[in-house]
């Protein structure tokens, strides 16, 4: 063995204990410090007793009947706005379909926390729609919005994404002959909706729906920012009761939430694997978009097409509007009547608005990068080789995606609110630390899920021809392997960074004086009666839209052009 | 054989636990062109891996000009390989993907430019250097492909089914730039494929594989003329499998066991033939297809010409003399 292999050889094992440490310490060891506060209580179960004590709160029961019933609204609200969308954009030919998708997408680089402050921006107590409707009819209250009305409409538009992502792709892949030959055949257009198409897309509205219920029942920003002081769902409770030193009781109600959301997971799972699965890989005529016959239905359909973009592009548009206005016109103007960069020069400035915007910036890089640094080193790892181990730190991988962030956030804090051995006795809660490692954790299931699929595309015949023209291991990961993962690493890196600079649960948990990160800061801003407060949360939102769409545009550019499948002949 | 720049010596390949082709013997002249050719699954690419060192051997020697290089690793046995698809780097010019093994060996940088630029010149890529694969035509990929099989001086190619995706116009003028290079460069050239076209094309000698046995080891001509097997007649070409009872009334002697007659070895209107009925005419374009069926035997001829019988009408028919292949059972 030359000396440079046995150094390769030591770093190869180096990465897989340090990688094995992190699993166990960042993510196994809190997952069990939380089930264990919220099943044990002095060293016997008491499970029950404690759900009992919870069903006592009538705040909780509040906040379980909220939740329940707003998922159950937002789930049908959804369905109809987003069935409608891809009808418009996939089905049926509307005028203006280039511009209908523009303001369908917005949920992609509009989501979360952004969001929420860009509706009570726009809807709320203080917000041009509101300014204009109260000036229109005086009796409306300017806190009109808020309560769950303001929740359902966010949920409501906001939570589209997952049909125009998945139901649209799904659309695309009826094909097309099929309706033609169900035509020929002399079936009406709504027997061909019925029997031809609703079939084929089933398996994706079922997978899609069960999404949104997921979504809506661990909603946060939403009834955090725009739900008020009445209306509660039960991740904030959660929260609150985090807040009121009774992690055992914020770990158990997370919990149970938990175990609802991963049945729910494994459900849609189900129906996406099926639905795949009817696609089939066969090639099929491309649909072609059908003309409305009916004069009446084809001037309501249009119409309300351009009211649902409306409703999307406002608060877009009056966010970017409004963060070139001076602070003191908005709550007060319709359209600002004039613009300044000043908001801008105090957040970049340096000053107190600065810090949270660095803060997530750093946090956000760090997190990034050492999630990625996993991610390559273990990838390849667990694609090329086979074992229990390698399945189980797949398995570990993936974890963060079925376990409700705000379980994890429990028990990061009761694992690491005493000295614990596995970080040299050191007492994380409270550090600067705690936030970033929370941010890794939940940032690699997608990097591991795009990563893999890259690492899986390769052919494998470059590597044995590098292999054929004597390159060593890592060589052949430098110089051939890299390069074709590249495009996908960074395309990743930049979707987690953006997400990460707008993550509201883990932040609210986990965040302290040291570490305040921007979407706390844009919370607090949102829900500040001070015009200076909001102004700087709507620049701290304008960018992190701005950034989404880079990404979401490269996203896009990459999957067309140059995959590292596609370069054959 | 002194002359041979590859021998293959009792070669066993495969996978740990199951051996694929097993006992092959082969010795490859300096300069030939070899085809190994085979249906999926007869153990040609294996033999090939075998022979690049990307499998190890279970048995049995592979000598490269009279040295062992058996236990070579892959790097070390100087045999270049061209993949299916070429395996071309995408992310790296033309000439950093002819470069790449040499850059794998710390070649000086003056000593890079030097050999890649040698080599593309000899392909004639020079002008090409520069592009990524992706946006070089098929046959320059090839060039490029070759050109980096070649570049640390092999003699000996190895081809992976490299023209297996093309369509059969891209495929033809591919068989013809690689047989060019072979010629002008003269390496030796082991070639791997299915298809019967590229095997005969190209070659000067072919190894008929089937589930990894060899079933006959010749030229083109010789496969197509003296079939080993019946194997061979059914692969190659196409034949007619005739029935004993028929194959014993046209030919006037006993058969026992398999025999086969080609196509055009069918001959219509002969003068003391026997009738057959056309059951259906199927016009080719350069020739015909008639289905002729003879004492209640199905038989197929092949006719050059417009001059073509009427289905349901009545032929004599006779048989080219000494064009059946004959595979008499052994009894006893």
């Amino acid at each position: 063995m030359s000396r440079s292999t046995r150094l390769d050889r030591v770093f190869y094992w180096l990465g897989l204990i340090v990688t094995f440490w992190a699993v166990l310490t960042f993510l196994l060891v809190p997952m069990a410090a939380a089930l264990q506060a919220a099943l044990f209580r002095h060293g016997s179960l008491a499970m029950f007793e404690a759900i009992s004590e919870l069903a006592r709160s009538r705040r909780v029961r509040a906040a379980l009947w909220n939740t329940l019933w707003m998922t159950a609204a937002t789930t049908v609200t959804v369905t109809i706005v987003g069935m409608f969308q891809v009808a418009v954009l996939e089905y049926f030919r509307v005028r203006g379909r280039g511009f209908l998708k523009i303001g369908f997408s917005t949920p992609l680089v509009f989501g979360g926390v952004v969001a929420a402050a860009g509706y009570n921006f726009t809807y709320g107590p203080s917000g041009a729609i509101t300014a204009a409707l109260t000036a229109l009819f005086p009796l409306i209250p300017r806190d009109w919005f808020v309560g769950w009305l303001g929740v359902l409409f966010a949920h409501t538009f906001l939570m589209t994404s997952f049909h125009f992502l998945f139901l649209r792709a799904a659309m695309r892949r009826v094909d097309y002959s099929t309706i033609e030959a169900a035509r020929s055949m002399g079936a009406s257009e709504a027997t061909i909706l019925r029997r031809v198409v609703l079939p084929v897309i089933l398996p994706t509205v079922l997978a899609v729906t069960l999404l949104t219920l997921i979504t809506a029942m661990g909603s946060f920003a939403a009834p955090q920012v725009l739900g008020g002081p009445d209306f509660h769902m039960l991740s904030q409770m959660v929260l609150t009761l985090n807040g009121l030193r009774r992690p055992d009781m914020a770990a158990l109600l997370a919990l149970l939430m938990g175990l609802v959301l991963m049945g729910l997971i494994l459900l849609s799972q189900h129906f996406e694997a099926k639905g795949a699965y009817t696609a089939g890989a066969k090639t099929t005529t491309r649909i072609q978009l059908r003309a409305i016959r009916n004069p009446l239905a084809r001037i309501v359909v249009t119409a309300l097409a351009y009211l649902l973009a409306a409703v999307y592009l406002v608060p877009v548009a009056l966010i970017v509007l409004f963060s070139f206005a001076p602070a003191s016109s908005i709550g007060i103007e319709v359209l600002p009547s004039s613009f300044t960069l000043a908001n801008y020069a105090r957040v970049l400035g340096g000053g107190a608005a600065f810090v949270p915007f660095f803060n997530s910036m750093v946090m956000s890089s760090i997190a990034v990068a050492v999630g990625l640094a996993i991610t390559l080193f273990a990838v390849p790892i667990m694609v090329r080789k086979r074992s229990w181990l390698t399945r189980g730190l797949d398995i570990c991988f993936v974890l963060p995606w079925i376990i409700p962030t705000m379980l994890l956030a429990v028990g990061l804090i009761v694992a690491f609110d005493t000295p614990n051995p596995l970080v040299g006795n050191l007492v994380l809660l409270g550090s600067y630390w705690l936030l970033p490692i929370g941010y890794v954790i939940v940032s690699l299931p997608l990097m591991v899920r795009f990563m893999r699929s890259a690492f899986i595309g390769i052919d494998p015949a470059f590597d044995e021809a590098a292999r054929a023209m004597g390159a060593s291991g890592p060589y052949r990961f430098r110089r051939v392997v890299l390069p074709l993962v590249a495009p996908t690493a960074i395309l990743v890196a930049g979707m987690k960074f953006n997400n990460l600079l707008a993550e509201y649960p883990l932040s609210a948990f986990l965040y302290n004086v040291n570490n305040k990160p921007l979407p706390i800061a844009i919370v607090d801003g949102a829900v500040s009666a001070d015009p200076d407060q909001a102004a700087v949360s709507l620049v701290y939102v304008t960018p992190i839209m701005a950034f989404s769409l880079v990404v979401i545009l490269i996203a896009e550019r990459l999957s067309l052009g140059r995959t590292p499948e596609s370069s054959n002949l | 054989m002194a002359d041979s720049v590859l021998s293959l010596n009792k070669l066993d390949v495969g996978f740990p636990g199951m051996t694929v082709v097993r006992d092959l013997n082969l010795d490859v002249a300096d300069g030939a062109f070899v085809s190994l050719l085979g249906p999926s699954g007869s153990g040609k690419s294996t033999v090939l891996r075998t022979i690049a060192g990307l499998l190890p051997a279970l048995g049995g020697r592979v000598l490269l000009e009279g040295q062992d290089i058996t236990a070579l690793p892959p790097e070390r046995r100087n045999v270049g390989i061209v993949f299916q698809n070429y395996a071309l780097f995408p992310t790296m010019s033309a000439f950093e993907n002819i470069a790449f093994a040499l850059r794998v060996a710390k070649k000086s940088k003056a000593e890079v430019e030097r050999r890649v630029g040698e080599v593309a010149e000899m392909a004639g890529i020079s002008d090409q250097l520069d592009k990524k694969p992706a946006s070089m035509s098929g046959g320059q990929q090839q060039r490029v492909a070759i050109a980096r099989a070649l570049v640390t001086g092999s003699r000996v190619l190895l081809f992976d089914e490299p023209l297996s995706n093309l369509d059969a116009k891209v495929r033809a003028s591919m068989r013809k730039e690689i047989k060019r290079l072979q010629s002008e460069l003269g390496f030796t050239a082991i070639f791997v494929t299915h298809d019967q076209e590229d095997a005969l094309t190209m070659s000067d000698l072919i190894v008929v594989l089937n589930h990894g046995k060899i079933e006959q080891i010749g030229d083109g001509r010789t496969l197509y003329r003296k079939p080993a097997t019946p194997f061979i007649c059914e692969f190659i070409g196409v034949s007619n499998e005739l029935a004993p009872p028929l194959a014993t009334r046209l030919l006037g002697f006993d058969v026992k066991g398999r025999s086969f007659l080609r196509h055009e070895d069918v001959v219509l209107g002969a003068a003391a033939g026997i009738p057959a009925r056309v059951n259906h005419v199927e016009f080719l374009g350069a020739h015909s297809r008639i289905d002729l069926e003879v004492e209640g035997h199905g038989l197929s001829a092949m006719l050059i010409g417009d001059q073509l019988p009427e289905p349901g009408s009545t032929v004599s028919l006779g048989i080219r003399p000494g064009a059946a292949h004959v595979f008499q059972e052994v009894t006893g």
